[in-house]
């Protein structure tokens, strides 16, 4: 799938495949990944796209019988290489769950403790504020930032996670179906979010709402049974599609 | 949901042809009030653009719906976003009937000083051709012969042409009242080029349906073939 659309990768993947045991989980996956553009993974139920996006921050290590070949490079530094620090990586590569999971701690220790264990130099007062300001969430909790964040409404705690994430200043945020617990109004401030943050961040986001996936994708990655079938242009995969494949799962032919 | 989503699309299929074919008729008869100067014949066409218009309208509110209810993507958008134009398209063609049917009208109650109704037929036919094959194209969803109603046009425009050099050289040379007569006459050329780009857009539209590629304003078509 020879595509030159992406013209300034932060993540190259290069022929890579995942295995869990004996099952290979990702096969033969080469993608690049765009700058400061949101990159949607879409494909049903175990194709392997959430295997994927935890890859692209070491997230599967934590499985015993995960293994991975081929390279991953984040800025041209393979991401498995034998002098890598997955801390590291984790770092510099942030992740929002689909479910959201503040520390049941206040507002403002949500987004301080990360920075403050990683010996953050600068004012960690106003890297809470502007990390919450650019999670557009400040407004709403700038006169409680003492409460424990659990007393937020799932909506806020999401965007809290996210204003957490951004606290680190990382170059990359995956997000794995970061909307699917959110009622439609929480959705769709952060689907304006997502949007937002591509002015600074690199985004991968698993999504397996369709609509989602076109509204905020400025590419699309269609995976089918560990494979990626289809990488193009967001406008491209939801007008007129390359592969049939492609063209049956998001018109609901199958999957 | 993929089941009622397959019968709404099944069901605008099924209305677009409809047009597809009231149209059609309207356009072969208007030609027939025209070539057999039939007044009562040019006077039914006009009643029954009526129903086009009204057709035009439930279509519509029917693409609309469809893309409100189920946000069809990929093939099922151009599908929806096809019918909406080829809709306006037939429309149209229905009214440029009307217009010809009007001529038919009023030049059928005077005398015809010249007869041009060769060139006439010649070009109706190859008009109501390139119609009814562009329908045909849409139907069969075959962007082989969408690319043959769009070569098909140029003649269409020559013919006008012809046509034009020809009103002009009978009705150029002082006979009672020629300008209007002449402008009406040739006016029925004029409407049947109409008919003929309408027929080429709907024919670009199914390429567009068919794979994705919008050739208006470009010639890609030779690109296409192989």
């Amino acid at each position: 799938m020879e595509k030159e659309i992406v013209k300034n990768p932060i993540i190259t993947c290069e022929n890579v495949d995942i295995f869990y045991g004996n099952v290979k989980a990702i096969d033969a996956l080469s993608l690049k990944v765009d700058r400061q553009k949101v990159t949607t993974l879409i494909g049903p139920s175990g194709c392997g796209k959430s295997t994927f996006l935890r890859a692209l921050n070491r997230m599967n290590d934590f499985i015993e019988s995960f293994r991975i070949s081929g390279r991953i490079l984040l800025e041209g530094e393979d991401i498995y290489g034998p002098q890598t620090d997955p801390v590291q990586i984790r770092l510099r590569v942030g992740m929002v769950f689909q479910s959201p999971n503040p520390f049941p701690k206040s507002i403002f220790e949500n987004i301080a403790l990360g920075p403050r264990l990683n010996g953050y130099k600068g004012d960690l007062e106003e890297l809470v504020v502007s990390s919450l300001k650019r999670a557009y969430l400040w407004d709403e909790v700038k006169d409680k930032l003492k409460e424990n964040a659990y007393s937020l409404s799932g909506g806020q705690q999401q965007r809290l996670c996210i204003a957490r994430a951004i606290a680190m200043q990382p170059d990359v945020l995956l997000m794995d179906e970061p909307t699917s617990a959110l009622d439609p109004i929480s959705t769709a401030k952060i689907e304006e979010l997502i949007l937002e943050l591509q002015e600074k961040y690199t985004i991968v986001i698993v999504t397996h709402n369709m609509q989602q996936a076109s509204r905020i994708g400025s590419y699309t990655a269609f995976f089918y049974q560990g494979r990626l079938i289809e990488f193009d242009k967001t406008s491209k995969i939801f007008t007129s599609p390359s592969e049939k494949m492609t063209e049956e799962y998001i018109t609901g032919r199958f999957g | 949901m993929r089941i009622h989503f397959e019968n709404a699309l099944e069901n605008l299929k099924k209305e677009i042809i409809k047009l597809g074919g009231m149209v059609e008729d309207n356009v072969k008869d208007a030609v027939r009030s025209f070539l057999e100067r039939d007044k009562a014949l040019a006077q039914d066409i006009i009643k029954r653009d009526d129903e086009i218009d009204q057709m035009e309208i439930a279509i519509e509110e029917e693409c609309l719906k469809i893309l409100a209810l189920y946000h069809p993507v990929a093939s099922d958008l151009r599908f929806v976003i096809v019918v909406l134009k080829i809709n306006n398209d037939l429309e149209r063609i229905g009214d440029l009937a009307v217009n010809i049917a009007k001529k038919s009208r009023w030049l059928a109650e005077r005398e015809q000083p010249v007869d041009l109704s060769d060139v006439y037929r010649k070009m109706a036919a190859k008009t109501t051709a390139m119609l009814k094959e562009a329908l045909d194209s849409l139907v069969k969803r075959d962007p082989i012969l969408a690319d043959a109603v769009i070569a098909a046009d140029k003649e269409v425009n020559k013919m006008k042409r012809q046509i034009r050099k020809l009103v002009i050289s009978a009705y150029g040379s002082g006979t009672n009242n020629p300008s209007e007569m002449m402008f009406r006459y040739y006016a029925v050329a004029r409407n049947l080029e109409n008919i003929a780009d309408l027929a080429t857009s709907i024919a670009e539209e199914v390429i567009y349906l068919e794979t994705g590629k919008i050739i208006r304003h470009s010639h890609l078509i030779n690109e296409l073939k192989e």
